[in-house]
């Protein structure tokens, strides 16, 4: 998954979103619950769905304000219920038990931000009312903060017998996989609610979570639910969640059917299952589950997105192609299958694009992982963010800007974002390794681990040249917040400051990369194949690196120290002269500001983003009309990965100008990977690749041209032929050519070229 | 190896949209007909605004002599004469003339108070009414109006007529900052860039297309709120000829008859198959559009050829 760096609470969303909101709608552990209702959870929970209906429905008219909305609720008329809590609030304005309750309601429609008030006025009213404390903490937990776990742990502390408060903390474990702590909180849940007379059956579907995590193959703790309520569906739908987690969509997929299977009224199942029936890329299915999900729960906001998606995909077309590519030692080419999923208005500019870096990235990283993909790959764009956003968690809204699936892969396309905000080529990059990652490991790898290689990937494979650490992340090494690498999932999944997800992204890379220049990238891929097996991340790195977890830790501060120590020592100081540097610009005192940028060179010359010392540096010779040094400047920004479009343009620009044109072409081609929705930009490259001889890719620039409906399409027509014509391909050019002329039948340029195809004259 | 060779796109439906303009007709028909052309440029406010629509105002009338052997078939009406007066008058006198075609260019301000369109000249300004009553006197021919002012959408219901088309710098009477669109729209009368099918004329379909991109180009360049969207409405824009250029302006009135209904001829062929594209297989189409274009080429050679000599 690759997140913008002021977006990056968004994973977090995605983990936590539907897991604890739904928490506790199957088991109550109302600890004031009233005695009639009581009744009627015991027949539900024994899995007597009418007669439970029978039991609770009388409670709707005949019983007081909150008996009636726990009943309303119950039968699933959350908005009745509501509105029964409102007025039961207002009944008894100091009852906590009645705030708490209503909290819950919200919590169990994900609307955690209403529930949150309800549960801190609870809390006014009695401040040590546990079950206001573990809706809070459960509340809190989706947006994912470690304050929610602190929370927690207090109150196990302060209530150790309390089987909910031991479960979310047994869920927190399972998150990160930490199995035997989570199945000793379990046991400890279990006794304490054999003691306390509650139903086991949320803590039996984590109890089976734990054993499918494990492997094990033991269906003890799914057959000991059923047994006890045969509509039990949560026994298969609770566990979905750390499948889906951990990218495991096949299975989640697999567990979800069975949790419809048994419990076929279990509408947020048959959401899910809709919702990753379309990860996995079949829309048919998605589209029959999330059809049922929607006629049981019109309400569910991952529902509604995500068929109002599948509308929006009717504006999709499916591109087929196919990476070939021979491998040393091997009898046949290998030839992968390779679907792109465009919308329709931008398929025909950024189809050669996509196809071209999938293509390269499939044959690059089958050769590096060693791996060869089993199905065809699907690689969707989306031009509209909130789609994507919907595609990849059911929700607008989120600052995602690529997920992979497994064998499916979204992004944001080029045009959904304001032109240079972010490097699209690099994304692809990213998630295309992410499908090789994810897939080498059977799914089994850790989060950080493939994060890791993904970014490693994109500093030493990919599009943009350099490694690029934003600054927050530079001043978070510097204080020393990286987490030991046995421990870094937890700053993906659980982070403890802002920016924490976007440190533990360049961490990860950071790892993978001082492991492949310390060891070897061979050792990469072992510890890849490794994970296969369910190992740590400990594990891992003795068996295969041969060295502790906590060495590793070693090693990578040696070489952050080596590679960064001295931007990290001068950091103040740098970020003063990159200020005086822009000062000195402003008042024009450019040799001034060539002196304080080269001083800010000497220190990070990395640096390429905004107000980088090159570009200063660039300003200041320009500013004294010194073009030969101000295009040097500008040169070994984009060398380093400089890759603001205007400034690329620029770049090529002043490169032609010095009749540097192969160096200017080659800086135009970049601008594709960043911003390649430009009729000029195509008309430029083509017409440069035409004269420098280049014409496949001179033909590809004027397609892309094409795509981008130019004012006069005839002359894109003629160029397409002339291309075609030089590549020999006679057929296509003359096709092409009376596509022009279709378009301007007096074309005279167009004319000649056609007679010259049909009779070879030229004259 | 290339997209289009080993990548099938398996969604259908995507065909050639774009509307296939062959000049047949107006290239040899009604190109040369009478065409009458009357430019005015407004009142400026002040001397940038008045050198700017004077200029623009030019540059329409120079391209559109060039439409006809007749210099009194284009009328320039610039800045102080262009008053009520001249205005109705002189479109009173060609009404009454009867040309086979009538083009209108009004450039300037416009303002709109929420009911009435005053197009901004000196002296008393013309009302959208007034325009509309001179425009709509027994005249049954084809009229090409463009009033390229600011808030001239607001005449876009009150001037739409059966034998009109109409454009205008703005979707309505609300959109009141001066407006790009005339300075575009006199560039595309001299650019052969704005000649998307070849045919040596700009046709007012063409013209239009070309302003409204580059007014839209201009905002989003300039970073921009769009202030001005230009509209055309009425139905036979597409051969409705704003300039001529080529050998069609060189050899206008001159060209040999037989070759000209030859051309003539070919191009309906061509429009007739295009007519029949979704009936003929890929291969058959372009078999049989690539005998006509061989044909239209001859043709066209030869009338090169002989204008050489």
């Amino acid at each position: 998954m690759r997140i913008r760096q002021p977006l990056r609470h968004a994973t977090i969303l995605v983990c936590a979103l539907y897991w604890f909101s739904t928490a506790g709608v199957t088991v109550e552990y109302d600890p004031n619950r009233d005695d009639a209702l009581l009744a009627c959870d015991a027949i539900y929970n024994s899995g007597k769905i009418d007669a439970s209906i029978d039991c609770y429905q009388p409670l709707m008219r005949q019983g007081s304000l909150h008996v009636a909305a726990e009943a309303a609720w119950a039968l699933g008329e959350t908005r009745n219920a509501n509105e029964l809590f409102r007025r039961a609030v207002a009944d008894q304005p100091g009852n906590p038990h009645i705030r708490a309750r209503w909290g819950r309601l919200f919590l169990s429609t994900h609307q955690p931000s209403q529930a949150v008030p309800l549960f801190e006025e609870a809390l006014q009213l009695d401040p040590e009312y546990a079950h206001a404390r573990i809706g809070l903490a459960a509340a809190l937990l989706n947006g994912g903060g470690s304050e929610a776990r602190q929370v927690l742990a207090q109150i196990a502390i302060d209530h150790p017998d309390s089987v909910e408060a031991l479960l979310l903390l047994a869920r927190l474990q399972l998150e990160t996989s930490s199995l035997d702590s989570a199945n000793q909180l379990l046991d400890q849940a279990l006794h304490y609610a054999e003691e306390q007379q509650l139903p086991p059956l949320d803590i039996y579907a984590l109890k089976a979570t734990s054993e499918m995590l494990a492997n094990s193959g033991d269906e003890r703790w799914e057959n000991e639910a059923l047994a006890i309520n045969p509509g039990y569906g949560d026994v298969y739908y609770i566990p979905a969640h750390y499948h889906l987690i951990n990218y495991r969509y096949r299975e989640a997929v697999e567990v979800l059917e069975k949790a419809v299977a048994v419990q076929p009224t279990h509408w947020s199942a048959h959401s899910q299952l809709g919702i990753n029936l379309l990860r996995l890329n079949d829309i048919e299915g998605a589209k029959e589950h999330l059809a049922i999900a929607y006629e049981g729960d019109p309400y569910d906001t991952a529902t509604v997105n995500t068929l109002r998606l599948l509308d929006t995909l009717e504006e999709f077309e499916d591109i087929d192609t196919e990476a070939v590519f021979s491998l040393p030692g091997a009898d046949a080419p290998i030839q992968t299958p390779i679907v792109m999923r465009l919308h329709r208005d931008e398929a025909d500019y950024l189809a050669p694009y996509v196809e071209d870096l999938t293509r390269r990235a499939v044959e690059t990283f089958t050769r590096r992982y060693r791996f060869e993909l089993k199905e065809p790959l699907i690689v969707e764009l989306f031009p509209n963010h909130d789609d994507f956003a919907v595609r990849t968690v059911s929700t607008p809204g989120v600052g995602l800007l690529g997920v992979t699936f497994g064998y499916l892969l979204a992004m944001d396309s080029p045009s959904a974002r304001a032109v240079g905000e972010f490097h699209w080529g690099s994304t692809l990059w990213h998630e295309l390794a992410h499908v090789f990652t994810i897939e080498v490991s059977d799914h089994l790898m850790p989060r950080w681990f493939t994060e890791g290689l993904s970014v490693y990937e994109e500093w030493h494979t990919g599009p943009l040249r350099g490694r690029h650490l934003p600054l927050d992340v530079l001043e978070a090494i510097r204080d020393k917040k990286l987490l030991p690498v046995a421990e870094l999932d937890n700053g993906f999944v659980r982070p403890s400051y802002p920016n924490q997800v976007t440190v533990s992204y360049m961490q990860a890379g950071l790892i993978c990369d001082m492991i492949s220049k310390k060891w070897s990238h061979e050792k990469l891929v072992d510890m890849l194949e490794l994970f296969r097996d369910r190992v740590d991340t400990g594990t891992a790195v003795r068996q295969i690196l041969g060295i502790e977890p906590e060495q590793l830790d070693a090693e990578l501060q040696a070489y952050i120290d080596e590679n960064y120590g001295t931007i990290l020592n001068r950091f103040e100081e740098w970020r003063d002269t990159i200020a005086s540097a822009r000062d000195a610009i402003k008042f024009k005192q450019y040799q001034r500001a060539i002196e304080y940028a080269n001083t800010a060179n000497e220190i990070f010359p990395q640096y390429v983003a905004q107000s980088s010392a090159w570009l200063t540096l660039h300003e200041a010779h320009t500013g004294l009309g010194q073009q030969e040094e101000a295009v040097a400047a500008l040169d070994t920004w984009y060398e380093r990965g400089g890759h603001d479009p205007e400034m690329l343009h620029q770049l090529a620009h002043r490169l032609r100008d010095l009749g540097r044109r192969d160096r200017a072409t080659q800086v135009l081609e970049s601008i594709n990977w960043v911003s390649p929705n430009n009729i000029d930009l195509h008309e430029r490259l083509g017409k440069d690749y035409m004269a420098s001889g280049n014409y496949a890719a001179a033909l590809r620039e004027f397609r892309a041209l094409l795509g981008l409906q130019p004012h006069d399409k005839s002359v894109a027509h003629l160029n397409i032929a002339k291309a075609h014509q030089k590549l020999d391909d006679t057929k296509s050019a003359r096709r092409s050519v009376l596509q022009a002329l279709e378009h301007a039948p007096f074309f005279r340029e167009a004319q000649d070229l056609l007679l010259e195809l049909t009779t070879g004259d030229a004259s | 190896m290339s997209l289009q060779r080993d990548a099938q796109r398996r969604t259908p439906g995507r065909r050639f949209a774009a509307a296939l303009l062959l000049g047949a007709s107006l290239f040899g028909g009604q190109a040369m007909a009478e065409q009458v052309t009357m430019v005015v440029s407004g009142l400026g406010g002040n001397d940038d605004y008045q050198r700017q629509f004077d200029r623009y105002a030019a540059a329409i009338a120079e391209q559109s002599r060039k439409l006809s052997a007749n210099p009194a078939d284009t009328v320039l009406l610039p800045g102080s004469a262009a008053t009520r007066e001249n205005i109705l008058g002189t479109i009173d006198d060609i009404m009454a003339r009867k040309p086979e075609s009538f083009a209108l260019y009004l450039i300037g301000h416009g303002s709109h108070d929420g009911e009435h369109y005053k197009y901004n000249i000196p002296g008393p300004d013309i009302t959208g009414a007034q325009i509309n009553e001179a425009l709509s006197t027994d005249f049954e021919q084809r009229q090409f109006v463009v009033v390229a002012t600011s808030a001239s959408g607001a005449l876009l219901e009150l001037l739409s007529a059966e034998n009109r088309v109409l454009v205008t710098a703005t979707k309505n009477g609300r959109e009141r900052n001066a407006v790009f669109f005339p300075q575009f729209l006199s560039e595309a009368l001299g650019d052969i860039g704005a000649d998307t099918d070849k045919n040596e004329i700009i046709s007012a379909e063409e013209m239009f297309q070309y302003a409204e991109r580059a007014v839209a180009a201009y905002y989003e360049t300039e970073k921009l709120l769009a202030s001005e969207h230009p509209r055309m409405e009425g139905s036979f824009a597409a051969d409705f000829a704003t300039a001529h250029y080529g050998t069609l302006l060189n050899q206008a009135g001159e060209i040999a008859p037989d070759l000209l209904e030859k051309r003539t001829q070919i191009s309906a062929n061509i429009n007739s198959l295009r007519a029949r594209k979704d009936d003929l297989s890929e291969e058959k189409y372009f078999d049989e559009l690539q005998t006509l274009m061989l044909e239209l080429g001859a043709v066209q050679r030869e009338i090169d050829q002989r204008s050489s000599q």
